[in-house]
C-alpha cells in the first residue's frame, strides 16, 4: 500500500497545528497590543526606549546575557493593605470601626493598642487581606473625614526578593523587537534593573570586573567592551575608576555605553489594567538580592509598605 | 541467492497472516476518559482565562481581574463631572474651557471666579444663571446671560445638588487648579439658601455673597 499521502497528511496537519497554536493563536491574543496608560496615574506605557539603549538590546542578545538572565518576574497572588493616613475628626466611632475592622478581618486588636495605632498615622490597618474584605473595611472606616486606602500588593517569590513590583505581561516587552525573555536564572532576574540599578556607570563597571562590586559574582567579565589606552593630554572623563598602570586608563567602547544605557532603561514596574498595583513609590528598600558590594547603588524596587 | 537457487526451490504455500479479532473498548476505559475530560474543561474553565489576552496568572478570570482593580471614588466623581460639563456648558464654554469671547462667554481657564479659595460663588452662578458684564481675567464680558444651568439640570434637588458638585469639582480640579471634591451636601444648603431667588444672578450680587462658609 502506498503510505505517501497519509504520512503527507500528517506531517501536514502536525505542523498547521502547530502553525496555529504557536503562531496564530498569540499573534490574534497580543499581536494588536498598543500602548497603554498605567493605572491610576494614567500615564503612558511603555515608552520605547531611547536610541542608546535600543542599540543596546543588540548587545545584549549579541553577547548571551539571555542565557543567565531572564527578564520575566513571576507572581503567585495579589493581597490587599488597607492604610489609614487621616484620623480625621470622629476618633470614638473610628476606634469602634477599627476594632470592628481588625476583628473581621481575622487580626483582631486590643483597644489600647488600637488607641496607639491611630495616635501615631499614617499606618497600615489590616495587612493581607483579600479585596473584598479591605473594601468592606475602607467603606467601614470612612467615618468623619478619616482617610483609608487600599493598596494592591502582589506577592510572590520573585517580588519578595525585590526583582520587581508585579508579573510581566507582554505590553511590557512592547518595543523590544527581539524579546530577551530568558529562561534561566543563573544571575538576577533583569526585568527591573534600571529600577534597582539606574546608574549606567554602575553597570560599566559592573560589566568590567563583576566582583569589583558583588562579592561571589559568577558572571564573566565582558572586559572586550572595554579598551586600554594609553592617557594622551588628560583623562577622558568616561574612564572606569579603576586602578589602571600609569599613564593609561580604561574606557568603555560605545557597545558597553550601549549596553549599561539599555540596563538602566529595564524597568517593567508600571501599574497596568492587566497587572494592577498599587504600592506607593516612596516606600522604603526592601532587602533584595541586588548586588552587596560597598560602592553598589542600592535603590532597590518598592516592594512592601513601610514596616509597622 | 541466486536465481538459479531460487526456480529450484519447491513452491509453499505462504502461512496465514496473524489476526487481530475484534475487541470491544471496555466501558471502564470509557468512563475514565470521559471523566478525565469533564475534569479537563472544569480546570481549564476556572484557571485558563478563555485565552483573554488581559487575564494573566495568577488571575484566573476576567472577572476576578475587573474586581482587583483600584477603586477610585475621587477619580469617578471628577469623571462623571466631566462628563456633566460636556453636556451642559461645553456649548459655551467649551470642552477645554476657553470659553468663546465673541459669542461673551467668558473663558473658564484662568478665571478667578472659578479659581477661587471657595466654592460659594460658583454654586450660586451655576444653581441660577448670570446676567450683566461680567469681568473675568481682567477683561469684561457683557453681550451674553448664562441660563439657570443648575436648576435646569435633571432630577429631585438631591441629584441636583449631586451633578452641580460633579461639574464644580470637576472645573475647579481641571480649569482652576484647586483639586479637591465639593460635597454634594455642601451644593445642598447653598442652594437652599438661594432657593427663594428666581432671576439670574449678577456679578455684584455674587461678589455680595462669601466666597466660602
Amino acid at each position: 500500500m502506498n503510505y505517501g499521502p497519509v504520512i503527507f497528511l500528517a506531517a501536514f496537519f502536525a505542523l498547521a497545528g502547530s502553525w496555529f497554536g504557536f503562531v496564530l493563536t498569540p499573534q490574534m491574543q497580543v499581536g494588536h497590543l498598543q500602548q497603554t496608560n498605567t493605572i491610576p496615574a494614567g500615564a503612558l506605557y511603555p515608552v520605547a526606549r531611547p536610541g542608546l539603549a535600543r542599540q543596546g538590546l543588540d548587545i545584549y542578545r549579541a553577547n548571551g546575557c539571555a542565557y543567565c538572565h531572564s527578564q520575566q518576574v513571576g507572581q503567585i497572588g495579589t493581597v490587599c493593605d488597607v492604610l489609614l493616613t487621616d484620623a480625621g475628626t470622629n476618633q470614638p466611632a473610628l476606634l469602634e470601626a477599627l476594632l470592628k475592622v481588625r476583628q473581621d478581618g481575622g487580626q483582631p486588636l486590643s483597644e489600647a493598642a488600637a488607641k496607639q495605632l491611630l495616635a501615631a498615622l499614617p499606618k497600615p490597618v489590616l495587612q493581607g487581606v483579600t479585596k473584598e474584605v479591605a473594601d468592606t473595611a475602607v467603606k467601614a472606616l470612612a467615618v468623619g473625614d478619616a482617610k483609608p486606602s487600599l493598596w494592591l500588593v502582589p506577592v510572590g517569590s520573585d517580588i519578595a526578593r525585590g526583582w520587581g513590583l508585579r508579573h510581566s505581561v507582554a505590553e511590557d516587552f512592547l518595543f523590544d523587537d527581539t524579546v530577551m525573555l530568558g529562561s534561566q536564572r543563573i544571575g538576577p532576574d533583569l526585568a527591573n534593573v534600571g529600577v534597582r540599578l539606574s546608574d549606567p556607570k554602575w553597570h560599566l563597571l559592573h560589566l568590567y570586573a563583576p566582583r569589583s562590586l558583588v562579592n561571589g559574582s559568577t558572571m564573566p567579565p565582558y572586559r572586550f567592551l572595554f579598551e586600554k589606552r594609553r592617557i594622551e593630554r588628560a583623562p577622558t572623563s568616561d574612564a572606569l575608576p579603576l586602578p589602571a598602570p600609569p599613564g593609561y586608563e580604561i574606557v568603555p567602547k560605545p557597545e558597553a555605553k550601549a549596553l549599561a544605557a539599555y540596563l538602566a532603561s529595564l524597568r517593567a514596574d508600571a501599574p497596568l489594567w492587566e497587572a494592577p498595583v498599587t504600592v506607593p513609590a516612596s516606600v522604603p528598600p526592601a532587602d533584595t538580592n541586588a548586588p552587596a558590594g560597598g560602592t553598589a547603588i542600592t535603590n532597590s524596587a518598592p516592594t512592601n509598605p513601610p514596616a509597622k | 541467492m541466486t536465481p538459479e537457487a531460487n526456480q529450484s526451490m519447491p513452491m509453499t504455500p505462504a502461512p496465514a497472516e496473524p489476526r487481530e479479532e475484534p475487541n470491544v473498548v471496555p466501558v471502564w476505559l470509557l468512563v475514565c476518559l470521559a471523566l478525565l475530560l469533564y475534569w479537563g474543561m472544569v480546570y481549564f474553565d476556572q484557571r485558563g482565562g478563555w485565552f483573554n489576552e488581559h487575564v494573566y496568572i495568577p488571575y484566573r478570570s476576567f472577572q476576578e481581574l475587573v474586581s482587583m482593580q483600584p477603586s477610585n471614588p475621587e477619580g469617578d466623581f471628577i469623571l462623571q463631572g466631566k462628563k456633566l460639563f460636556h453636556d451642559n456648558c461645553a456649548v459655551c464654554h467649551m470642552d477645554t474651557g476657553s470659553g468663546n469671547p465673541a459669542n461673551g462667554c467668558p473663558p473658564l481657564v484662568g478665571s478667578e471666579w472659578v479659581a477661587a479659595p471657595g466654592p460659594d460663588r460658583i454654586i450660586r452662578l451655576v444653581s441660577k444663571g448670570l446676567t450683566g458684564p461680567i469681568e473675568v481675567g481682567g477683561k469684561v464680558y457683557n453681550t451674553g446671560t448664562m441660563l439657570a444651568m443648575g436648576d435646569q439640570l435633571p432630577g429631585d434637588e438631591k441629584e441636583k445638588a449631586e451633578k452641580i458638585a460633579a461639574i464644580i469639582s470637576y472645573i475647579r480640579t481641571e480649569f482652576g487648579k484647586k483639586p479637591g471634591l465639593i460635597k454634594p451636601e455642601h451644593v445642598q444648603a447653598v442652594r437652599a439658601e438661594i432657593a427663594k431667588h428666581t432671576a439670574n444672578f449678577t456679578p455684584d450680587e455674587l461678589k455680595a455673597a462669601p466666597e466660602n462658609e
